[in-house]
């Protein structure tokens, strides 16, 4: 009786993610079409069926809105599953690409590549930077083969303020606006275009390394030595998730900026709806997180003047990132 | 016992970390369906054994072979089918579910992104069913006693279904009603042919259920053998620093201890002087100074 119960339960539990996964998959496809046909230009459907200025409404929306959502889905979808990821690498609630310093090394590559080789391999470089922020802070943070949260945060901060610093200095030097320093420090998505959208697409295989690894991070979150007396190859599948991570923040970045708090907040919010198991944790928060993204940057460009959406981002995710710590010294 | 024929076999392994030498020389093995315990005070090197059997450390020196094989030859993963281990301790960062975690034990069998088969499910349900929490199904990690995440961790490294168990103080926070189901569901193993290796911190415990035990001292080896042999008031005197009186319990027939509830003994001339002193003259006097009125013959009466 009681096994039957059980797997009733567990068999109700996987399919009640499974529905989870459906539905949100709807709610992207309506969301992205909805975002689509919102904006600044007051284009709906009717209009355009009815106006003679079709051609140009049609370029409005497919030569610039349409890139639009779709960068901000794989971009969003990108982070949160790279957040979800290295929160697993990390044994870490709080890890996060933009928390521990993977964005703003990836926007320093990404502006170094800009003025010296004016933006040829600029989503190499920010990858480059990516990568190598990463490795430093997991170097200086590292222990016993056990990282602890307090110079986890402290030294993602340092790396974080020093690639910051870094990108401001190359933009005073090499004369770029200010607009140019607010894109790669807030991230934003105006520069969006359909080859930006080509580079993006980079990341969906990206995001599939991640699900071949669920098992393996699911069983990495427990400890190193847990994990490799469970025969987990623990040194290797670490090279790959800072590699992939790495991979998907250096090709976000170089699409957005630096969008902070994506894949912080939304794998937290997801965990709390469909359990900490990385098998259903991972596709919820990619689509949860294209999900986000696409409204953000929506409401940014129609309601608040094209303002950066890093920084509606941030306005929401820096409270709850102290909300976290504060929830953590709680317990 | 021929190497050829133990499970696991330890030659001259030393530890050192930085200039602290952890292990010095430790040599040990088990045979196929041994209960071997390992025994000592704290600090002895007994979870330092256990990390290095599991290849969670690298010994400095010394060579140790998993059934006839030099452990560095497996991979993980065939490491993990040979064997399991409990760890002493194990947080928990995430909130899984029961069941996640003890599946986690069939990783080494499983495939790439195929999902967990029927043999997994049952080899999972019987490991529940044997450590006695199948009851905990279903429920998030988060919300269990120390006592039952200890069995879920028991319940994993069974999942294993490994021929040698490796458990690092598996039952120090189980009450003791489950600490003799776990030492008995080991002991039923070790019959079936698994072999098993325990620190165990309770030595009555141990003499009831191990086959063979290993007393540490100090990073080295002071006597290996049966209860019998080991468990002698001299060498528990010499490990422990404590008086022991070794009984045969009515109904097992095995070695119980108990202790001599006194401090250590006092032994040379001026240790009972400085005695007297301090916890015999030196509070009659107190007292004689603070109640003057006290006849100092009442105060001195013996």
């Amino acid at each position: 009786m009681g096994n039957i119960r059980a797997l009733n339960t567990t068999i109700s539990v996987v399919s009640y993610r499974w529905m989870l996964i459906i539905v949100l998959s709807a709610i992207a496809v309506i969301s992205a079409i909805v975002c689509t046909f919102i904006g600044p230009s007051n284009i709906c459907g009717i209009q355009i069926m009815e106006t003679m200025e079709t051609s140009k409404m049609s370029l409005i929306l497919t030569q610039i809105r349409l890139p639009r959502v779709i960068t901000a889905f794989i971009v969003g979808g990108g982070l949160a599953a790279a957040g979800a990821a290295m929160q697993g690498l990390f044994r870490n609630p709080l890890a996060d690409p933009y928390v521990i310093g993977t964005s703003s090394g990836g926007a320093l590559g990404a502006a170094i590549s800009l003025v010296i080789f004016h933006s040829y391999l600029l989503p190499l470089a920010a990858f480059c930077g990516a990568c190598s922020s990463t490795i430093i802070v997991y170097i200086i943070c590292r222990q016993n083969g056990k990282v602890a949260v307090e110079t986890l945060l402290l030294s993602g901060i340092a790396i974080s303020l020093f690639c910051s610093a870094m990108l401001s200095f190359l933009m005073y030097i090499s004369g770029d606006d200010l607009h140019q320093i607010m894109f790669w420090l807030m991230g934003g998505l105006w520069n969006a275009t359909w080859d930006k959208v080509r580079i993006g697409l980079l990341i969906i295989p990206a995001i599939g390394v991640l699900f071949f690894t669920v098992r393996e991070l699911d069983i990495l979150s427990l400890g190193d030595d847990e994990a490799s007396s469970l025969g987990v190859n623990t040194e290797r599948i670490k090279i790959v998730l800072l590699a992939v991570t790495s991979f998907i923040t250096g090709i976000a970045v170089s699409l957005s900026g630096s969008i902070g708090f994506i894949g912080l907040i939304v794998p937290h919010m997801v965990r709390s709806i469909s359990g900490s198991s990385f098998r259903f944790l991972l596709p919820i928060s990619v689509l949860a997180g294209g999900i986000l993204l696409m409204w953000a940057d929506t409401l940014s460009r129609t309601f608040m003047n094209d303002m950066p959406v890093g920084i509606i981002t941030a306005f929401f995710g820096a409270p709850f990132f102290i909300y976290l710590i504060r929830r953590r010294m709680w317990t | 016992m021929d190497i050829t024929e133990s499970v696991i076999n330890v030659t001259d392994v030393d530890v050192k970390i930085g200039t602290a030498e952890i292990l010095h020389k430790i040599s040990a093995s088990a045979g196929q369906g041994m209960f071997v315990g390992i025994i000592g005070p704290n600090g002895s090197g007994k979870s330092t054994l256990i990390y290095c059997m599991s290849r969670t450390l690298n010994p400095t020196t010394g060579k140790i072979l998993i059934i006839g094989e030099e452990i560095e030859k497996y991979s993980r993963k065939e490491l993990a089918k040979m064997l399991g281990v409990v760890p002493q301790e194990s947080t928990r960062t995430f909130d899984f579910s029961v069941d996640d975690i003890v599946m986690m034990g069939r990783y080494p069998y499983q495939k790439l992104l195929r999902p967990p088969e029927s043999h997994d499910r049952e080899a999972c349900q019987k490991a529940m069913a044997l450590t006695g929490i199948s009851h905990l199904s279903g429920r998030s990690i988060s919300t269990l006693s120390g006592g039952e995440w200890q069995r879920v961790l028991i319940a994993r490294a069974l999942a294993q279904e490994t021929p040698l168990l490796l458990l690092d103080e598996p039952i120090s926070q189980l009450d003791i009603n489950h600490q003799i189901e776990i030492l008995s569901v080991l002991q039923s193993l070790t019959r079936q042919g698994s072999t098993v290796i325990c620190v165990i911190h309770d030595l009555n415990l141990a003499s009831q259920y191990c086959d063979e035990i290993i007393m540490l001292d100090q990073g080295t080896v002071y006597a290996v053998g049966t209860p019998h042999k080991v468990m002698t008031p001299e060498n528990i005197r010499a490990v422990f620093g404590l008086d022991v009186l070794i009984k045969t319990h009515p109904t097992t027939g095995k070695l119980y201890l108990l202790p001599i509830y006194h401090k250590r003994p006092i032994k040379t001339v001026a240790e009972r002087y400085i005695l007297f002193v301090v916890a015999d003259l030196a509070p009659r006097l107190c007292l004689l100074f603070m109640q003057p009125n006290v006849m100092s013959a009442q105060v001195f009466s013996l």
